[in-house]
């Protein structure tokens, strides 16, 4: 879901905060309009909100993995440049596959 | 026999997840697997006291036979707080929040209890979208 | 409501690395799907997924719960997708009571229905090979 519209994003984006904190191996997969959480040049703020590139940010810096859907990257306009450092593009394929080699997966 | 931990992240009525959930817990208590139930977002309204619903099967019911037969049920304290379920307080020293509006057995604890549910449990699942 | 089907924005993955089984890391492992919204708003993004997978994990199974069971209905456009998938070897599981419950005439050939896949599906999600997306 895409950011500010509606809470899932921030909060769905709080949930790997918590496991990675918990240091359990961590992978947050953007897709569709979720990759619009990852823009570093957010100013959430403005409008009373907390921000979802700082949540993106510490799941980072905490060891997580942010991998974002190249082609909902596209349809969406978003440039890799756009995006928080250390997010990584991927293929339909590979986010498949970060897909399939998890134990768990929590869809928001 | 294993753990299964199961996040509901939407409400009681609006959608059949909050049914889903308990569906899938008695089933898995049934076959006597542990269950952990984790309310979060608008998910912390299923534990409500007093629902009636005039049409639907009634959830919170549904969730306090579960709570009885052994599922650990808990809702975050940030959103069950946003949603004027819990009116400041501290928590007891197990961590858990005072509130009345919950069915009981229905504990309100910080979301950071996932992390352990999910290192201690064999599978996750979440009900949402 | 507008809403793609298959959108995921967060994965959990358990302690320690993924298993390497055998020297492929996806042999080995039972994909579990589960559909409870309507596949109308766009049902491609799930059946794509199964379908790159089924060839390459032990085995695809597709739960259809709640609004999922209207892509079980023989007539759908989703149809062709469906027995598609059938034909690949992923077993689809319809829930029969809800399928009935709509009042949706014949099933898609190929489709399992059952009246408390529940059951099944609690056994597959604790299976350890599993791997679970419920959408």
């Amino acid at each position: 879901m895409a950011p500010y519209g509606r809470e899932d994003s921030f909060n769905g984006l709080y949930l790997p905060v918590v496991t990675v904190v918990e240091q359990i191996e961590t992978a947050v997969l953007l897709i569709e309009d979720g990759v619009f959480s990852a823009l570093k040049e957010q100013r959430s703020k403005d409008i009373g909100y907390p921000s979802t590139s700082e949540l993106v940010s510490s799941i980072l810096t905490l060891g997580g993995r942010v991998y974002a859907d190249a082609k909902s990257c596209k349809v969406r306009g978003v440039e890799k440049g756009e995006l928080i450092e250390g997010v990584e593009l991927v293929s339909e394929e590979r986010a498949a596959q970060i897909l399939i080699e998890a134990k768990g997966t929590i869809v928001v | 026999m294993g753990t299964l931990t199961i996040l509901v992240l939407k409400g009681p009525y609006s959608s059949r997840h909050s049914e889903f959930a308990c569906e899938i817990a008695e089933e898995a208590l049934n076959k006597g697997h542990g269950v952990n139930m984790m309310f979060y977002m608008d998910g912390v309204h299923m534990p409500k006291k007093g629902q009636d619903p005039a049409l639907f099967p009634n959830v919170s019911e549904a969730l306090a036979r579960l709570i009885e037969r052994g599922a650990d049920a808990r809702c975050c304290v940030r959103a069950a707080k946003d949603r004027g379920y819990v009116k400041g307080g501290m928590p007891d020293e197990s961590g858990v929040f005072p509130t009345d509006e919950y069915i009981d057995g229905a504990r309100v604890t910080t979301i950071e209890e996932l992390g352990p549910f999910v290192k201690e449990s064999d599978k996750v699942i979440a009900l949402n979208v | 409501m507008g809403n793609k089907i298959f959108k995921y924005n967060a994965v959990i993955k358990s302690n320690g690395l993924a298993r390497q089984l055998g020297g492929n890391k996806l042999s080995g492992v039972n994909l579990i799907a589960v559909l409870t919204r309507s596949p109308f708003s766009n049902l491609r993004p799930f059946t794509s997924l199964a379908s790159k997978l089924a060839g390459q994990v032990s085995s695809v199974k597709i739960y259809l719960f709640y609004d999922g069971v209207l892509a079980a209905k023989k007539g759908a456009s989703v149809e062709a997708e469906v027995r598609e998938l059938t034909q690949k070897g992923v077993t689809v599981i319809v829930d029969g009571r809800e399928f009935r419950a709509r009042g949706l005439g014949p099933m898609v050939e190929g489709v399992k229905a059952l009246d408390h896949p529940v059951s099944e599906l609690v056994d597959d999600i604790m299976e350890e090979n599993s791997r679970v997306i419920l959408v």
